[in-house]
């Protein structure tokens, strides 16, 4: 190897010695905390190597089920279901999961996600983010199906309607207690309880 | 704050005192609570969007406020009948 192949060597040497310094440094410093937000490097890096990541065949796929008024409600109740709790029923993700996850969950309304092809979306879904709250959701024919159905959803995320949120908040799952403070708090607004509802914190 | 707390937030239930400035203050059981409107507060009325202008003294509320939020921005609020408890509880003595 000669003198400017060494320095080469060398200087990358020294660029992954400090890269590594300043991660040790940084995790001492944080700890594995997820109190924080990622920052704008490490959000860039993790879309970047989710992007990588998806196999070219799978980004290009296309939806094969047929989209319908009741696909679309089907997925509707699905979501509402089974993605409500970090993603909210408007994907926003403004729920007490979504928003104390590193990384948080995202406003799945914004481009970051809706520029996703449907490929891309279909594959997160079924195969999941590592080292992020997305599970993988994918195993069977059914939950292929499902997961396309899906993607139809949250390509209607960004025009869904009250009434349609309202019909989603039924469907969500919640303990007794919230039921209970919730059916409290509508009779407190039709005027059907005189006192107002004292206080209560749960999580 | 005087709430509940279910779905990620932090329920603040009462009655309108006033608006002014974007700052909502709730008369709750245990005293007046004040929370931020933003351009991204919802507010609604039986499931229908309402406007701030419906935001009227003695208005039944609920604001949902994120849980452990610093700034108390309402997240959504959603809008009941007119009257605070205190005539409701006259209206029944009656």
């Amino acid at each position: 190897m000669n003198k400017a192949g060494w320095f080469l060597l060398g200087a990358i040497a020294l660029l992954v010695a400090e890269a590594l310094a300043a991660a040790i440094a940084l995790s001492r410093a944080r700890g594995v905390s997820a109190q924080e937000e990622p920052n704008g490097v490490e959000r860039w890096i993790a879309r970047r190597a989710r992007h990588v990541a998806v196999p070219s065949g799978a980004r290009n796929r296309t939806n094969p089920v047929s989209k319908t008024q009741e696909v679309l409600a089907e997925a509707r109740a699905h979501w509402a279901d089974h993605c409500f709790s970090c993603h909210a029923n408007d994907g926003s993700g403004e729920t007490a999961m979504g928003r104390h996850m590193y990384p948080q969950a995202p406003d799945m309304r914004k481009p970051a996600t809706q520029n996703l092809s449907d490929g891309e979306l279909f594959y997160i879904v079924q195969n999941g983010i590592r080292l992020t709250g997305m599970p993988a959701w994918g195993g069977s024919d059914r939950d292929a199906e499902d997961s396309w159905k899906l993607v139809y959803f949250i390509r209607h995320l960004p025009d869904l309607t009250l009434e349609e949120r309202t019909q989603m908040e039924k469907l969500n799952p919640k303990g007794l207690e919230d039921r209970n403070e919730e059916e409290e708090e509508e009779r407190f607004l039709k005027g059907e309880s005189s006192n107002t509802p004292q206080q209560h914190h749960h999580h | 704050m005087q709430l509940f707390a279910h779905g990620g937030f932090d329920h603040v239930i009462g009655t309108v005192v006033k608006i002014e400035y974007r700052v909502l203050t709730v008369k709750t059981a245990k005293g007046n609570v004040e929370v931020k409107l933003s351009e991204k507060t919802e507010i609604t009325k039986n499931n229908q969007k309402a406007e701030i202008a419906d935001l009227k003294p003695g208005t039944r509320v609920v604001v949902d406020v994120p849980e452990s939020s610093r700034d108390k921005v309402a997240h959504s609020i959603k809008l009941g009948v007119s009257g605070t408890a205190d005539a409701d509880a006259q209206r029944a003595r009656k």
